[in-house]
């Protein structure tokens, strides 16, 4: 491993990236359009198992990880927190970058939908801005 | 309670003793006992759980199963560092001479807290989503099991691990359920956000 923050920077990689891969997965599964990186269901369900796969066997083939927090590991604290931090980051790159990718989704059959259903047809950034539009003109 | 112990010695000294005899198996458990990669796959799942569902009342049904997951996972944490402040086990490979497919952990032996925190989550899991708490099961007790194999716990710290997760999940199921209608005010604000 290269440098102090080499398994920092390696966990959170790996959980990023899977991360963002299982959301593909799981966004193409319920049919959430407006948070798939991919138009076609199945090439954005493909990418995203290959995304989670792939990192996988990056993470186990490129070092030895059954290391102790003295000697170059993570403590179970460390793992958790990163894990966190990773899997937030995800979220957040997959909610900004699906909205750019999909910003011509704007108006939906399920803009009356609440919640992640809004999404099946328009992107979290249109549906967020149609929310607050909603409770401003309800305001 | 002296019988016990020495029975439960002799069953993970028994499992131990098979490292050595197959190689393929002895490679395959030095990865699925790491620290990372079967926790991650059961915390992957349930960012796949929050995401799924045929539709609103299913994902609710999943999400909810995921709150309580997170919330047992730090309560059973919680419970084995208390118990940890009273009792002290040594680790196999303190007391007998083993082969050890692990670094060796300083911690107690007893209660396992990998077992405490997988089964929790896989509790939490299950209430969510019945098939998705299977394969979390099963990634747990594979997990746990492959801890004692390695020589890194004997076979009852595994499964007072488990027992603690398993009555930690259900005390928050239950603490939710009795906080009614906070939970289900928190996840309505998640929803409008179009987060959940």
């Amino acid at each position: 491993m290269i440098g102090v923050f080499g398994p920092f920077r390696d966990y959170f990689t790996l959980v990023f990236v899977s991360a963002v891969g299982v959301i593909q997965v799981a966004t193409a599964l319920s049919g959430l359009r407006g948070l798939m990186f991919l138009g076609d269901r199945r090439m954005a369900g493909l990418l995203g198992a290959v995304l989670a796969v792939g990192v996988f066997l990056w993470y186990i083939l490129s070092a030895p990880r059954n290391l102790p927090d003295t000697a170059g590991g993570l403590s179970g604290n460390q793992s958790a927190w990163l894990f966190s931090a990773a899997s937030a980051a995800a979220i957040a790159f997959t909610l900004a970058g699906s909205s750019v990718v999909n910003w011509r989704l704007r108006v939906s059959d399920h803009q009356h939908e609440s919640g992640l259903d809004a999404l099946r047809g328009t992107t979290f950034l249109w549906a967020v801005v149609r929310t607050l539009i909603a409770a401003w003109k309800r305001s | 309670m002296e019988a016990l112990l020495k029975a439960d010695e002799a069953v993970g000294l028994w499992l131990n003793g098979w490292v050595g005899h197959f190689p393929a198996l002895d490679a395959v458990v030095k990865l699925t006992v790491s620290d990372y990669f079967i926790p991650a796959i059961i915390s992957l799942l349930m960012i796949g759980l929050w995401f799924t569902g045929a539709d609103a009342v299913d994902r609710n049904r999943r999400q909810r199963g995921v709150i309580r997951a997170m919330m047992a996972m730090g309560l059973a944490n919680l419970v084995v560092l208390v118990i940890n402040q009273h009792y002290f086990r040594f680790r196999p490979f303190v007391e007998h001479d083993i082969a050890l497919l692990f670094y060796r952990p300083t911690d107690s032996s007893f209660p396992a807290n990998p077992a405490a925190m997988s089964f929790a989550l896989a509790s939490g899991i299950f209430q969510g989503d019945k098939r998705a708490g299977v394969a979390a099961f099963a990634l747990a007790a594979l997990w746990t099991l492959s801890r004692v194999y390695a020589g890194v716990f004997y076979p009852l710290d595994v499964l007072g691990g488990a027992g603690i997760g398993l009555a930690v999940s259900y005390t928050v199921k239950w603490w939710l359920w009795s906080m009614e209608p906070a939970p289900t005010f928190v996840l309505g604000i998640f929803r409008r956000l179009h987060l959940a």
